[in-house]
């Protein structure tokens, strides 16, 4: 299924976006791909408020998931990953904050636009957040990256991807 | 860079070759790895369909090869026996001395060498709150392995073997010499590690939470932080009586203080700095000051006073 | 390399042990240490701190470092011989010898390789396996060409030999952070200065 994914800085900056999609068999339609960034930004509010939560991820489930099965071995004590955090028409947006507070942050579309729900496996999109914060580390421990600065790598970028396709492709 | 202006998304096709993420021009599509026959013909099927492919699967070639020659930080590990451990005192000792040095040089006012040195902690600060908060995590999580092993997936045989030693190891950064034995299986351990780049994050089962509050952020710093910088946790963490956003971290005897003698510059500015720098990038923002309390027991007993922003208070009332 | 600022009596019985066990012996025994991670992040917020100072004038960069390392050669031997009471090497292969296996290993605890003699035994290379200084590193777009991040190094080791009377050019000739397979420090001794002029003054 087609993903859009950002990491957002301190300052609502993005500092990392990517897309993975699969070219021939799914992608965003072209009016969506450029909506993205804004469909991901109007629910950094929802991030914000569910940053300083004692259980954030306990308060997203009743309150936003629509056809949103959790399961209930990911409702634990940790409170960087916060599963689903919000959705638009068809499309289900995921949330995970790093010590820093760098704001992941991904898009998830279903592999056909018939407009049914996404489900979220929270597994696997936890695994793919947590390998990506343990790759921003590596580059916030570079003395030469700054903080909030843009992630300009091509190691890292193509690290991600990597990723994305163990992780988030079925 | 700050004057270019970010262009659509739809632009990549005009643009030579990128490499990596260029928020000037968006996300770039498409999955790695792309089987390598699908690499050329693909390419330009995609390009006349009018959705560039061409520029990314292109560079993922290029990059492919760029990147097996030379290393990267991206291929080393963050386990902490994965490097280095240990150098001696001296060679800090010296080290900061001529950063602070070269602070004086640069600078116009003792102020500004204080700023100067502030900065490099910081600089500090904002990556130790990632890293040692990961690494517990890594930590807590190998312990727990050892009960449930369905946890961690496939890896988890050798990611239980190569973090359950630093738990042992991890706090005697500063004994005088450790066994020859310890250090054997601290190098196969780091060997370990070392075997895969995601090693780490794929053998946590929990992150460690967030810290939420100011004691518990403050808590961070008095132990972990302190530990993984002087070998000991700070000698107390006080809470001010008369203001409710101030904070004392007291370090009976500093370790830099001893042993970095400089004229009528405060080292301990650094170690602000570092405070400054973790509590900061987690969202306390604050102000970090040093004083120094000499008395007769401690005659370089340093108080280090973290005043919070006012919004931190509210922040914390209105979630309490 | 002189011990003529210390006594001389002890490094006799020294000498005939193994140099190696020698200083793995100061390092355990003798030594106060601090975590290495504190000490490559320092290093790295200076020489970051230094490239936006210096508006990313490479060159200038590479030379601050290498006179801060003066600084500290010139100290640091003091130290050295103090702590090791090493005997006045009398080759420049037995100096190469103590820089690899007791300087470096006690002061960054690790042990780089010599090689690379020239054929008149006046020059050698070092060839750090291991760098304390570059743990995290990756240099920039603009820097990769010029910048030699651990150029401190050379001016340490140019500061502490003239202070035991050599005068020697130390430079980089390889990076593995520029993409290169070594790391590849090169000593060329230049002359033995004679005693009593004061060192420190070319």
């Amino acid at each position: 299924m087609p993903c859009y994914f950002a990491i957002i800085g301190a300052k609502d900056n993005p500092i990392y976006e990517a897309e993975f999609t699969n070219p021939q068999l799914n992608q965003f339609p072209p009016e969506l791909k450029e909506l993205n960034p804004f469909i991901l930004h109007a629910s950094l509010d929802i991030l914000e408020d569910l940053q300083w939560q004692a259980h954030p991820q306990s308060g997203a489930s009743t309150g936003t998931s629509g056809g949103f099965l959790r399961s209930r071995s990911s409702a634990n004590n940790s409170n960087c990953y916060l599963g689903k955090i919000d959705h638009f028409y068809g499309l289900a947006i995921t949330g995970y904050l790093s010590y820093g507070n760098m704001k992941f942050v991904m898009i998830h579309s279903g592999n056909t636009n018939s407009g049914l729900p996404v489900t979220i496996e929270d597994g696997p999109v936890k695994s793919f957040y947590q390998e990506v914060h343990e790759l921003y580390i590596k580059t916030l421990m570079n003395p030469f990256y700054k903080l909030n600065e843009p992630i300009t790598s091509p190691v890292f970028d193509s690290k991600v991807r990597t990723l994305a396709k163990r992780y988030l492709t079925k | 860079m700050s004057h270019k202006i970010i262009n659509p998304s739809t632009s990549v096709a005009q643009h030579p070759a990128p490499q990596g993420y260029d928020y000037t021009i968006g996300p770039q599509q498409t999955l790695p790895d792309l089987p390598q026959s699908m690499g050329p013909s693909s390419a330009s099927t995609f390009a006349s369909t009018g959705i560039s492919t061409t520029g990314p699967s292109a560079a993922s070639a290029a990059s492919s090869t760029n990147l097996a020659s030379g290393p990267s930080v991206y291929s080393s590990s963050l386990h902490p026996l994965a490097h280095t451990q240990q150098v001696s005192l001296a060679a800090y000792a010296f080290l900061f001395q001529e950063m602070v040095a070269q602070a004086r040089n640069a600078s116009k006012s003792v102020a500004e060498i204080e700023l100067r040195l502030h900065r490099h902690g910081y600089h500090l600060g904002v990556r130790l709150l990632e890293l040692l908060n990961f690494r517990s995590s890594v930590n807590a999580s190998s312990r727990s392995a050892f009960f449930k092993t369905s946890t961690a997936g496939p890896s988890s045989t050798s990611a239980t073997v190569s973090s359950s030693a630093p738990s042992a190891q991890l706090h005697g950064y500063h004994s005088h010499g450790s066994g020859d034995a310890a250090g054997a299986t601290a190098a196969a351990a780091a060997a370990a590690a070392a075997d895969d780049g995601h090693a780490l994050a794929h053998s946590i089962s929990h992150m460690k939470r967030r810290d939420l509050t100011m004691v518990e952020i403050l808590q961070f710093v008095h132990s972990t932080v302190w530990t993984y910088l002087f070998g000991r946790p700070s000698d107390d963490l006080v809470k001010s009586s008369d203001r409710d956003n101030e904070f004392m971290i007291v370090d009976h005897a500093p370790l830099l203080t001893r042993f970095i003698s400089s004229t009528n510059v405060q080292c301990d500015f650094f170690v602000c700095g570092v405070v400054e720098g973790v509590l900061d990038s987690a969202c306390f923002p604050c102000a970090v000051t040093v004083h120094s309390v000499p008395d007769d027991k401690f005659p370089e007993k340093a108080v280090f006073v973290v005043r919070f922003e006012s919004a931190v208070l509210e922040r914390e009332a209105l979630r309490a | 390399m002189s011990a003529s600022t210390s006594g001389t009596s002890a490094p006799a019985a020294a000498s005939r042990k193994s140099l190696k066990a020698f200083s793995e012996d100061v390092w355990k025994n003798k030594t106060a240490k601090i975590n290495a991670e504190l000490f490559t992040l320092t290093y790295g917020s200076i020489v970051s701190q230094l490239c936006t100072d210096y508006e990313r004038d490479f060159t200038r960069v590479n030379n601050q470092l290498y006179s801060m390392g003066y600084n500290i050669g010139v100290r640091l031997i003091e130290d050295f011989l103090a702590r090791t009471a090493l005997p006045r090497c009398d080759s420049l292969a037995k100096t190469s010898e103590v820089i690899s296996k007791c300087a470096f290993k006690v002061f960054l605890n690790v042990t780089p390789q010599i090689g690379n003699w020239s054929s008149n035994k006046d020059s050698f290379s070092i060839f750090l396996e291991e760098n304390p200084l570059s743990d995290f590193v990756e240099l920039p777009m603009d820097a990769a060409r010029e910048l030699w991040y651990s150029n401190i190094v050379c001016g340490v080791l140019k500061g502490a030999l003239e202070m035991v009377q050599m005068d020697c050019d130390v430079w980089f000739v390889s990076d593995v952070l520029k993409g290169d397979q070594l790391t590849e420090v090169r000593v060329k001794l230049n002359r033995i200065l004679k005693d009593e002029i004061p060192a420190g003054e070319d």
